[in-house]
């Protein structure tokens, strides 16, 4: 039965008790009286009085006994009940708190008891599964105050991705802590996605993807009540390099295809290089065997032949340094050479032909003793002869070269300066480049086979030294050249 | 009569040289010029139209065949004569391309005096 309607049982039943008790006492006080009235002769009213005082103090002992046992029932019940009360208080708050044994003469309420502590267990239990779910996931979870977004639990994943303890984030705006790249209100007021955002750990920040509950709260404005959040640091990372990985892929790809491009090209400009010479070769010999030839004539093709055959040898030798250069510097030594003498030779050999372009070549600025340098002489001639053609080449009519030499310090600084077309800015990364070639006229026509640079450069390497050009389309380009003095 | 007139567009000093040679002693008179510009500017002035022009692809301002669609477009009152394209280009895809442009004839400037010799009296009309 249950506890209520025990002590309204016991209620009535007392105040039956008393009812009855007190209506015996004057149903009894009452007959006594008529029994007196009717033959007052047989008892004195001495003897009425006696017997109704009687009765009536029976009655009323027996109303007052009961009363007071309702109140001693009452009082018993009241503090057990309290002692449960707070009990379950106690549980609620998640403090260890067994229900009491029940008194003497209360079984009920000890059953009662019984049956809440074994509610309580069984809670208990269904709580600490979702407790240890809740622990055990490598994802933060979040519960939320629906109104403020404090935080009202969280797991052990989001306080050890913090570095603080479940106190110092129990109660404290989730804003404090998870900051989402579009704020927390355009998140509620979107939700339905993923949202990123970061949190600052004691390692840094970590990159977070946020899943939050949502439902509808007083006047259909969103309520939060928890979000998972998981760490996505290694994800984006992982993201970021592949797309860095795919995009070097891909520009790795557009320089194989530009490399084809310009491979294609140099083939077709090699054979024009090459084929050029020995087609004047060839011809003029056929002439000479034919005997087509006179005599004055016949000399003039042999210059001819001869030309073109020291064109040729050295555009093979060109190539072939560039690609030995290229693959192995060990086989050639290095000696004291006088840069000054061999610049100053290289200059006079190209005189003629820098006079016939109209070009000057000015070499005052050329000290007139030694200066010596670590190399090794046949490179340094191709440098110096490939640095003063390049000038000339490149130069305007009426244009000039200035030859600069002179020692700073441990090093020696050839300094070739024209007054050509210049380079523009967009292809100075790529003069060095083998196979290059630069733009002479602007009408696209390119000369040479784009490997006097790139030999340049592979030289100054072999010495250990240092090029560099700076140059102003229309005005002219300077290529400096640092090399080790000879000791 | 006549000698045949060639206007020879030839950049490299000494295969002009040669082909000059050459042809002058087959008694062909021979105009040289070393740049398409310069090409242009006779074609403009000329009285004489030429019997035959001979072209290098690679010229110091443009394209041979590009010239050779420029000497085709800019007209003389005259029938436009035959053009024959030497190259030392080794592009394949030049014989079409030469077509494309208009040219009568392309040959590989390796192939020879007497392939050009052969090549200049065919298309001589």
């Amino acid at each position: 039965m249950h506890t209520n309607n025990i002590s309204k049982f016991w209620a009535w039943l007392i105040v039956a008790l008393a009812v009855i008790c007190l209506a015996w006492a004057l149903v009894g006080g009452y007959l006594d009286l008529l029994a007196w009235q009717r033959s007052p002769q047989d008892l004195t009213w001495r003897q009425w009085l006696g017997w109704s005082l009687f009765l009536r103090g029976v009655g009323l002992a027996a109303v007052m006994g009961t009363l007071v046992g309702w109140i001693i029932l009452r009082r018993r019940l009241d503090r057990q009940i309290d002692v449960m009360v707070e009990a379950c208080h106690s549980m609620a708050l998640g403090e260890p708190s067994p229900l009491p044994d029940a008194p003497q003469g209360l079984q009920d309420m000890g059953r009662l008891s019984l049956a809440i502590q074994v509610m309580h267990e069984a809670l208990l239990d269904y709580l600490n599964l979702y407790r240890r779910f809740f622990d055990a996931a490598p994802d933060m979870f979040l519960s939320l105050a629906p109104a403020g977004q404090r935080i009202l639990d969280a797991n052990t994943a989001f306080c050890r991705t913090l570095g603080l303890l479940k106190d110092e984030v129990l109660g404290q705006p989730v804003e404090r802590f998870v900051k989402l790249d579009k704020g927390w209100d355009r998140a509620l007021s979107e939700g339905g996605e993923l949202i990123t955002g970061q949190i600052k750990g004691p390692g840094g920040i970590i990159r977070v993807e946020a899943s939050i509950s949502l439902e509808g709260g007083p006047g259909g404005q969103p309520w939060v009540l928890g979000a998972i959040l998981r760490d996505v640091t290694l994800r984006d990372a992982l993201y970021s390099e592949l797309l860095q990985k795919s995009t070097a892929l891909e520009k790795a790809l557009e320089e194989i295809k530009s490399v084809e491009e310009l491979k294609d090209e140099f083939l077709t400009t090699l054979s024009h290089e090459l084929k050029t010479p020995l087609v004047s070769l060839k011809g003029f010999l056929q002439l000479l065997r034919q005997g087509k030839a006179s005599g004055d004539q016949s000399q003039n093709y042999l210059e001819i032949c001869w030309r073109n055959l020291s064109k040729l040898e050295t555009q093979i030798n060109n190539l072939l340094d560039l690609a030995r250069l290229s693959h192995s510097k060990e086989q050639y030594s290095l000696e004291p050479v006088d840069l000054a003498s061999l610049v100053r030779t290289s200059a006079e050999n190209l005189q003629a032909a820098a006079a016939e372009r109209k070009v000057k070549l000015d070499v005052s600025r050329l000290p007139g003793g030694a200066v010596r340098v670590m190399g090794n002489h046949g490179k340094l001639v191709q440098l110096v002869d490939n640095l003063l053609v390049n000038a000339v080449k490149y130069n305007k009519e009426n244009g000039e070269v200035r030859l600069d030499l002179r020692g700073e310090g441990k090093n020696v600084v050839l300094k070739v300066a024209d007054s050509g077309v210049g380079i523009d800015r967009e292809h100075m990364a790529v003069i060095f480049n083998r196979f290059y070639r630069a733009d002479l006229s602007g009408t696209g026509r390119l000369e040479g086979l784009g490997i006097g640079l790139s030999l340049v450069q592979e030289i100054v390497k072999l010495h250990n030294g240092d090029i560099r050009v700076e140059s102003e389309p229309g005005v002219g380009t300077t290529f400096t050249v640092t090399l080790e003095a000879a000791p | 009569m006549n000698r045949p007139l060639i206007l020879l567009v030839e950049d490299d000093e000494d295969i002009a040289a040669l082909y000059g040679d050459v042809l002058g002693g087959e008694g062909m008179e021979v105009v040289l010029c070393r740049s398409r510009s310069q090409a242009r500017n006779w074609w403009q002035r000329t009285k004489r139209q030429p019997n035959l022009v001979i072209l290098d692809v690679r010229l110091p301002d443009g394209n041979g065949l590009d010239l050779c669609c420029e000497l085709g477009e800019m007209g003389s009152g005259h029938p436009h004569p035959p053009v024959l394209v030497l190259s030392a280009h080794g592009d394949p895809r030049m014989p079409v391309l030469c077509k494309q442009a208009g040219a009568s004839e392309f040959m590989d400037k390796m192939e020879g005096l007497d392939k050009l010799l052969g090549n200049v009296h065919k298309l001589l009309p």
